[in-house]
């Protein structure tokens, strides 16, 4: 890694921090794309949006060095990538969740918090307690 | 054209948060020009104006405008018909490096990442470009 002065140190951490405060919004958004996904029947429009979410996720939160949650959010995008490809079976309808709760898991342990979907949807391990209802 | 020292660089990045931190590392830690751009329709507009010694090309944008169709349209504008191109792709399997091979482009890095590298990266890729055409 190049030598960084302190003030280019000091701008990454800035800019890791600000993109840091937003994750929680990030990852309400996608817990709101699974629980849109699985209560409008699968349709592929939303699957395609929750693709683009994660994609994204995927990519930005890495280069912010925040890998944990990039790693759960490339196994949620391969998921939908494989899901736009081939549809959904009531296999992969329960893949999801456990993967969308990866994720808030992966969120949870980078300090930036868990995150609740409207049906709850993505809880983190700590609070299992209300499961989320598979269709 | 090689020989000239890289100084302006056109980014086209749809995704705000690296273009961002892209944008800062090439602005701040390379000291270069940078144009930023979040659409092929932007990076049109602005290619000619802008001039760019270099185009940094992110290869997934949506809406039908991805990189391809993007490089396709900077290669009709006079200023950007030859200027040479990275690809930023995410997407690496075999059949993709095959048909990014064919769009003649310098190189190809590979997203996510490390920003605090990619000046050098660039600059790397520069002067071996520069060595060649020379």
């Amino acid at each position: 890694m190049p030598r960084l002065t302190e003030s280019q140190r000091a701008q990454l951490e800035s800019l890791r921090r600000s993109y840091g405060s937003e994750l929680p919004a990030k990852l309400r958004h996608i817990a709101g794309a699974v629980d849109v996904l699985q209560a409008d029947g699968w349709e592929a429009g939303n699957l395609q949006s929750l693709y683009d979410l994660i994609h994204r996720l995927a990519g930005s939160a890495a280069v912010y060095g925040f890998h944990g949650i990039s790693r759960a959010a490339a196994d949620l995008e391969t998921w939908a990538l494989d899901a736009l490809a081939s549809g959904i079976s009531p296999c992969q309808r329960l893949e999801l969740l456990a993967l969308a709760r990866a994720l808030s898991d992966a969120s949870a342990a980078s300090g930036t918090g868990t995150v609740e979907g409207r049906r709850n949807s993505l809880p983190a391990r700590a609070s299992r307690g209300a499961r989320p209802s598979a269709r | 054209m090689g020989s000239r020292p890289l100084k302006r660089i056109l980014l086209v990045e749809d995704d705000p948060d690296i273009q961002m931190v892209t944008s800062m590392t090439l602005g701040s830690f390379g000291g270069y020009t940078v144009q930023a751009c979040s659409s092929a329709l932007q990076a049109i507009e602005c290619a000619a104006a802008f001039a760019p010694d270099l185009i940094l090309l992110d290869m997934m944008m949506p809406g039908g405008k991805d990189g391809m169709y993007t490089l396709k349209a900077l290669r009709e504008i006079p200023q950007t018909a030859s200027t040479p191109v990275i690809l930023l792709t995410a997407k690496v399997q075999p059949s993709d490096v095959v048909r990014y091979k064919d769009l003649d482009s310098l190189a190809l890095i590979r997203k996510p990442f490390e920003p605090t590298a990619l000046v050098d990266t660039i600059q790397g890729i520069w002067t071996r470009y520069s060595a060649q055409a020379h």
